[in-house]
């Protein structure tokens, strides 16, 4: 499908991606923290909400995959491998971005010697390293089970829906169960956290498959577009309902983070890029040419990737409200303020990732026979 | 004034005899001859009670450190000297005997910060630590305006959202109350500090006042003594506490040497008080008795250690 300057625009856009990368790495591995913009204050930022947001795509992928195998669904059959692929790329990309986010980097590997279970940071860290081995096992029978991708026993779909529920759900009580913020504290956290990833997880896929993939049928473009259309819908009324019992008599607890997601400093990342360009744009293309590969393909990138913006508007506004009046002046330097906007070190680090995402996928459908995408490369040869 | 009244200066007889410390007697007035008796008594008891409580400190696992010898001429009878002999007395118990608790007059703090200042001199805090910042407040509309001034440590909750988010066990709550951090554990996921809901822990970020001047000063490099051990801050080596949250620690390791926490010496208004909830006659016990008390967001069920008099 891809022709030769696409695929040259492609690997400049991955190349630049990879070296600005690097360069990130390469000052977080030699200044430490140092150039980092998250503070005591705040202080989980851009790297928090790339995990949240990784695993989202991750639990959402995999989970059109284990319902494929679950429910034996045939005409979907062919987006199993696709999925798991997308799955294990995007959930090392999460593992990646929130290395570099602890203060000891050395010691990550506490979190699985000396585990405290009564933290959901520990349980979500069991939970992603199982996933992700689940995923590699998984993937493994499918590609063992020959030619024709999907033909895995039911019971690993079903398996496999249990952990990914689990896991998203943890993921997203992580924040819910904290009572230091309002916005965080609420029962619906771990139920957006679900519908996100399957919103942004089935849009990853959505786009993978229609823009890479030559061979795939066209109804299945169509199915995947309907899917990717109930899940916008079903995720605004996740957010409506959130947003609106804050903001409705303009009082409470979370009233302070939401109303400064709406119409504070940051106000764009909602309006713009969350809701027209990553909701009301693709929720119009996918309405208008569900079938049309390059439409609902670039409509399921625009959702996938602008999720980016529900995360982080979850993870920083929960932070910015002081614990008590005057606490701001209080103190101040560089690491004690409640204002946040990532530094060139997070945003690069962030983009190493992504470079890393994107190289897993390309290699893994290159070397495995993914569906059809193999021959994606040597298409334009 | 219901608050001077539990002052030692002005202790009820009957508060003197539950005590019978030498110290009590040389509260008051005394006349001449009285007071050189009841100082000789004063030295006596701090004498034998040194004694003791070095011998006991030395059979107690959790305090390696024996108490200080400090001047006779401290025994002025005033609330921060009370407060020393009644730590000097929680320390002859078993750990899990004593509370740790601190009580802040805000009608006697003025807001001059020196308790942030000796906390950070204490501790060698570094940029973007702070264990008692002092928030203010200003109210009311001119003319009646006044500020409310809210020195916020570590509130040291009885349940502290703090301690179960640790994915590593690095944090935990002592029998004595306190809650502490295992620098070489802490991995710096920062859970402990995003579910605070005081804002009371910070980051060490590896951050020097001196970074991008020709030289860093030594006293950025010199020791900080937190949990008893020397704690040394390297620019580059990101090794503990670098990389690790940090939190006040009611000064535990001058508690364990029979001092108490920097910014209750230094408050200068008197208005931070420290001591033992279990000693039913000790001065917090006294304090938290009155009906100015409070604990900052009790709606949590968090159960605070600091309580503030309003």
């Amino acid at each position: 499908m891809m022709n030769k300057p696409q695929k040259t625009i492609l690997f400049i856009i991955w190349l630049v991606l990879m070296v600005w990368g690097l360069i990130g790495v390469f000052q977080r591995m030699t200044t430490g923290e140092l150039t980092l913009n998250y503070g005591s204050y705040i202080p989980w930022g851009l790297w928090v909400a790339g995990k949240v947001y990784f695993v989202g795509l991750a639990v959402g992928a995999s989970l059109l995959t284990w319902v494929i195998y679950a429910f034996n669904i045939q005409p979907l059959k062919s987006l199993a491998r696709i999925s798991l692929l997308v799955s294990i790329a995007t959930m090392i990309a999460g593992l990646i971005v929130i290395l570099f986010d602890l203060g000891h980097m050395g010691r990550l590997y506490e979190v699985y010697t000396r585990p405290n279970f009564s933290s959901l940071l520990a349980i979500a860290s069991w939970l992603s390293l199982i996933y992700l081995i689940y995923l590699m096992i998984v993937l493994g029978i499918d590609l063992k089970s020959g030619q024709q991708t999907g033909n895995v026993p039911r019971v690993w779909g079903w398996i496999g829906i249990f952990i990914a529920i689990i896991f998203s759900g943890a993921n997203g009580a992580e924040f819910a169960t904290m009572v230091s913020s309002p916005y965080w504290h609420s029962a619906i956290g771990p139920i957006l956290s679900i519908g996100g990833a399957m919103l942004s997880g089935i849009a990853l896929v959505l786009a993978a498959s229609a823009l890479l993939d030559d061979d795939i049928d066209e109804q299945i473009i169509k199915i995947l577009s309907r899917i990717v259309i109930g899940l916008i819908l079903f995720a605004l009324v996740l957010e409506w309902s959130e947003y609106s019992v804050a903001m409705w008599y303009g009082r409470g607890g979370g009233y302070a983070s939401i109303s400064s997601i709406l119409f504070g400093h940051y106000w764009y990342v909602f309006w713009i890029v969350h809701l027209a360009i990553g909701s009301i744009l693709p929720l119009f293309l996918l309405l208008w040419q569900p079938a049309q590969r390059l439409v609902a393909g670039f409509s399921g990138a625009l959702v996938a990737t602008t999720y980016l913006a529900v995360r982080l508007n979850h993870v920083i506004p929960g932070q910015i409200t002081p614990a008590m009046k005057g606490l701001q002046e209080a103190y101040t330097d560089k690491w004690l303020t409640f204002q946040y906007f990532p530094s060139h070190t997070e945003w690069a680090v962030f983009a190493f990732s992504v470079a890393v995402c994107i190289a897993l996928f390309w290699l893994g459908s290159r070397i495995l026979p993914i569906g059809s995408l193999k021959s994606v490369d040597e298409g334009g040869q | 004034m219901e608050m001077e009244k539990s002052t030692p200066l002005s202790r009820s007889p009957n508060s003197k005899k539950e005590d019978g410390s030498a110290f009590e007697l040389a509260s008051v007035n005394l006349k001449r001859r009285k007071f050189l008796k009841n100082s000789l008594l004063a030295v006596g008891s701090l004498g034998s009670m040194n004694y003791f409580l070095e011998r006991d400190a030395l059979a107690d696992d959790e305090q390696k450190a024996a108490p200080l010898q400090f001047p006779e001429s401290l025994a002025d009878g005033s609330s921060l000297e009370r407060m020393r002999v009644e730590l000097l007395q929680a320390l002859k118990k078993p750990v899990a005997e004593r509370k740790w608790v601190m009580v802040i007059d805000q009608k006697k703090c003025v807001g001059c910060d020196s308790c942030t200042v000796s906390c950070n001199s204490e501790n060698n805090l570094p940029p973007g630590v702070v264990y008692r910042p002092v928030p203010k407040q200003d109210v009311g509309r001119f003319p009646n305006v006044s500020w409310i001034f809210t020195p916020k440590p570590c509130m040291h909750c009885d349940q502290p959202p703090c301690v179960p988010v640790c994915p590593v066990k690095a944090t935990w709550k002592q029998e004595d109350g306190t809650v502490i951090i295992d620098y070489d554990i802490c991995i710096g996921c920062r859970n402990c500090v995003a579910s605070c809901p005081y804002n009371s822990r910070t980051a060490d970020f590896g951050d020097f006042f001196g970074r991008g001047t020709p030289e860093i000063m030594s006293y950025e490099t010199r020791p900080n003594y937190e949990y008893s051990k020397d704690w040394t801050r390297k620019p580059g080596t990101g090794t503990s506490p670098i990389g690790n949250a940090r939190k006040c620690t009611f000064c535990l390791h001058r508690i364990r040497v029979g001092m108490l926490p920097a910014c209750v010496t230094t408050c200068l208004g008197g208005a931070t008080y420290f001591g033992d909830y279990n000693n039913n006659h000790s001065l917090v016990h006294e304090l938290i008795g009155t009906p100015r008390v409070k604990r900052l967001k009790e709606e949590l069920g968090t159960k605070p250690s600091v309580y503030y008099l309003v």
